[in-house]
């Protein structure tokens, strides 16, 4: 088990209180965001939780399972300084899904309400989940909630498998943070998918074990006027593998950032992180930083990222087979999301993203700059 | 320059008196005073590699050389006769130089130019001349949109205390086909060389730059913070090499600036050996349509260096190009870092950027790190980063044993052939050293 903090890329800075308010301020240079929140949230002692499947698991409020030592143990070593807010959000509205030793189940986990929320998954050693969570879209509470802080963590015992879907995105500012923590030879497969309807920021923070296997898919769909910050550490430990891929979809301003770091020890550990971007529309801008910090050699380590618009070749392609340019954009968008289609219909983002509008913006650019064209 | 033989301090007094001393015109004067005031008000970064370890009231900001400026090399001491013959510059300014020059502590000791470019209108001579010759050119390069003072802390060091360096002015039009190569030596121990370089080529012409710098080792550690600044007119190109072998205690802060016109092309061929710290990113402004940038940086850092370099491009305007190639080797307990940036202007359509870096750990102590930011604000754009961290394939030095090579040759040649792609770019004579120096340090380092 790899020890202490992640180095984190940009620590959140927090003001004192001012007039009964907390101001909270960015530190990115990226964003020049500045926010009131109310110093509390008024969140329901209970439901807002469905959920439903088969197998071998236990799931209770996190309310009613906060004296469990290992439990209160896992929160406190999990709440990170930088996600103050996250932790001090879900407290109240928790669940709690545990599958005992040897096990397996597979689950799904519906949020009835949109609201902050934290859910903790312990997978015991050599079990397996199958887990997949979805805030059902149209379901906001932005009214009265004008912060939306929630977090996942999860805790992989040794052997143990998970395959871990969210979606997660409401109309609100919004903060998501996901831990994992895996112990030796236990396997994590993830998707995540987060829409960032006007302000969000999604924090993925992984420790690899020794001989523990990571495969992330961490998607950011940034509709226009929004802004989206995503960030995903990875830290090794010996013997094991990493491949985590984050893709955007960019309409609005967009920040992707991944950092994969091999400590001294971390012997035969082999490593990848790509980012994706796609930028649709006059607004588009997006940051990528993919980043590594190797410390020991015995190790295969490699990044890449690539960000600009929808290849001409691939439009033309699909245009001359008869497809409207709007239908193949949506094509295009479809196949670079296609691994999230198991926890959202893909129809139901790419209506949100309202390309149609972007694509008349884009065919006016054309007429504006007819020699633009490549030869 | 008749008074002073060493400058201890940096003040305004020191900065007014090397300036009279100098015989410099007002506004020279005046830059001078505002750079340090930009130096005085900016903090050390602490972003990067940590500089806490400069002793920057420690240092020499000037040393008169020892000897007077030469017309012939052969006119030189003996002594530093024969350390240039060891590195083969008379022999490469007989062969393939256009322009050949030195600089010794802190002044130009030698230039010399073949006749026919003279001819033609190419200016090549220190800048401390060229501020007294050509005032109204220099003026108009000199810190101005390029590097300016406020660009950062030692920048404005630099503007503030600069003595050397050189002037190269192609006209329009004219190609210089042999490159011209400024040679740096410092041989002072805790000294600080400041020199300040412009290269301009006009519209059409083009030129090719080298520098190559050493110095002896010292206890006491030196800075070495130039500035180079170049400025590409359109259709024009220039190739500036550095190979860059500066004692294992010198710090290495220069700053590269080139701003690119329409159609032009700024090639930036780094090869860095020595220095214990090195921070140098040098960046391209492609600034009119259809400009290009390329840049190839290769690096070894050994025991206790800590060699951090980049490229930064700035996509300004529409259908420009970028190319960014990085290899480096970590061995010992050095560490090498790639912390690049790429920003794509809203507006720059059609631009397309490509970053390549590939780092090859050689030691168990040794490390690397890799830091790419892109930023791009123009949806009509390509920016693609690619990056590879790792030891020596095992498959690949056993293909080589097995083929009758020793280890030793077998991993030789795996770093050589890892640096080619860079390597090939470095004019020849320097090449050869320069992969002397690889295989023997890489045969130490596995040893």
């Amino acid at each position: 088990m790899a020890e202490g903090r992640y180095r984190s890329l940009s620590p959140l800075k927090w003001k004192e209180m001012k007039d009964g308010r907390l101001i909270y301020r960015e530190e990115l240079k990226y964003s020049d965001f500045t926010m009131d929140f109310p110093e509390r949230f008024e969140v329901p002692d209970e439901g807002g939780f469905e959920v439903k499947g088969e197998g071998d698991f236990e799931a209770a409020p996190l309310l009613s399972k906060i004296h469990d030592d290992w439990v209160a143990q896992q929160l406190q070593r999990l709440s990170d300084d930088k996600v103050e807010l996250l932790s001090l959000a879900g407290w109240k509205h928790g669940y709690f899904i545990d599958v005992k030793s040897g096990k397996s189940a597979a689950l799904k986990v519906s949020l009835v309400d949109w609201l902050p929320f934290r859910l903790v998954f312990r997978v015991g050693k050599g079990a397996s989940l199958r887990a997949t969570v979805v805030a059902p879209s149209g379901m906001q509470r932005e009214k009265d909630l004008k912060l939306v802080a929630s977090r996942l963590d999860v805790m992989c015992e040794p052997g143990s498998d998970l395959d871990l879907a969210y979606k997660v995105g409401s109309s609100s500012v919004e903060f998501i943070g996901f831990s994992a923590d895996l112990r030796a030879s236990s396997s994590l497969k993830l998707h995540a998918l987060h829409v960032a309807r006007s302000y969000g920021r999604h924090f993925g923070e992984v420790v690899v074990g020794e001989g523990a296997s990571l495969s992330a898919n961490v998607a950011e769909i940034i509709p226009k006027s929004s802004f989206g910050d995503s960030m995903f550490n990875v830290r090794h430990a010996s013997q094991s593998g990493s491949k985590v891929e984050m893709r955007a979809v960019v309409l609005g301003k967009g920040v992707i950032r991944g950092l994969t770091s091999v400590p001294k020890g971390a012997i035969g550990s082999n490593a990848n992180l790509q980012e994706r971007v796609i930028m649709i529309g006059k607004e588009a801008k997006a940051i990528t930083s993919p980043s590594l910090d190797i410390h020991e050699k015995e190790v295969q380590a490699r990044h890449g990222s690539w960000s600009g618009r929808i290849g001409d070749r691939e439009l033309f392609y699909l245009e001359s087979r008869g497809l409207s340019e709007k239908e193949a954009v949506s094509l295009l968008i479809r196949g670079f999301l296609s691994p999230f289609e198991r926890v959202v219909p893909l129809e139901e983002i790419l209506e949100g993203i309202s390309i149609g509008r972007e694509l008349r913006a884009r065919a006016a650019d054309k007429a504006r700059f007819p020699n633009s064209i490549k030869t | 320059m008749e008074g002073i033989t060493e400058l201890k301090q940096l003040n305004e007094q020191v900065v007014m008196y090397l300036s009279r001393e100098k015989g410099e015109p007002d506004w020279m004067l005046k830059k001078r005073l505002y750079s340090l005031s930009v130096f005085e008000s900016k903090p050390i970064p602490t972003w990067g590699v940590d500089l806490s370890e400069l002793k920057l009231d420690e240092l020499a900001y000037y040393v008169k050389p020892d000897v007077e400026k030469v017309s012939s090399l052969s006119d030189l001491p003996a002594d530093l006769k024969k350390t240039f013959e060891a590195l083969g510059i008379p022999e490469a300014e007989r062969n393939f130089l256009g322009g050949n020059g030195i600089m010794y502590q802190s002044e130009v000791i030698y230039e010399r130019m073949k006749g026919g470019l003279a001819n033609q209108g190419v200016i090549f001579m220190s800048m401390d001349e060229a501020v007294k010759k050509y005032p109204d050119i220099v003026q108009k390069y000199f810190m101005t949109r390029c590097v300016p003072p406020t660009y950062h802390k030692f920048a404005a060091l630099n503007g503030a205390i600069w003595s050397g360096g050189t002037f190269l002015y192609v006209p329009k039009g004219v190609k210089v086909s042999m490159p011209i190569q400024v040679y740096y030596l410092v041989d002072h121990p805790s000294m600080g060389q400041f020199e300040h370089t412009i290269i301009v080529a006009e519209d059409d012409a083009s030129v090719e730059y080298i520098e190559g710098c050493s110095a002896p080792m010292y206890v006491k550690g030196g800075l070495h913070a130039g500035v180079v600044e170049i400025f590409v007119g359109r259709n024009a190109r220039v190739r500036a090499t550095t190979i860059q072998n500066w004692n294992k205690n010198m710090y290495n802060l220069g700053t590269k600036r080139a701003i690119v016109e329409e159609g032009g092309k700024i090639e930036w061929v780094e090869a860095s050996l020595g220095s214990k710290v090195t921070m140098l990113y040098p960046a391209s402004v492609l600034a009119g349509r259809g400009a290009r940038a390329e840049h190839f940086y290769v690096s070894m850092a050994g025991d206790g260096q800590v060699l951090e370099a980049g490229a930064k491009v700035a996509h300004a305007a529409s259908d420009t190009s970028a190319y960014v190639l990085s290899r480096s080797i970590s061995k010992g307990s050095g560490r090498s870092v790639y912390r690049g940036e790429v920003k794509v202007n809203s507006g720059a359509m059609g631009s397309r950027s490509s970053v390549k870096c590939d780092s090859l750990l050689i030691s168990d102590e040794s490390s690397t790190a890799t830091f790419p930011t892109e930023e791009v604000y123009e949806s009509d754009a390509d920016v693609s980063h690619e990056a590879t961290a790792g030891r020596i394939a095992e498959e690949q030095l056993f293909y080589l044993m097995s083929r009758g090579f020793s280890e030793e040759e077998a991993r030789g040649l795996i770093v050589r052939g890892f640096m080619e792609p860079v390597t090939k770019k470095i004019p020849l004579e320097y090449a050869v050293e320069f992969n002397k120096i690889v295989e023997t340090e890489v045969k130490n380092g596995v040893a």
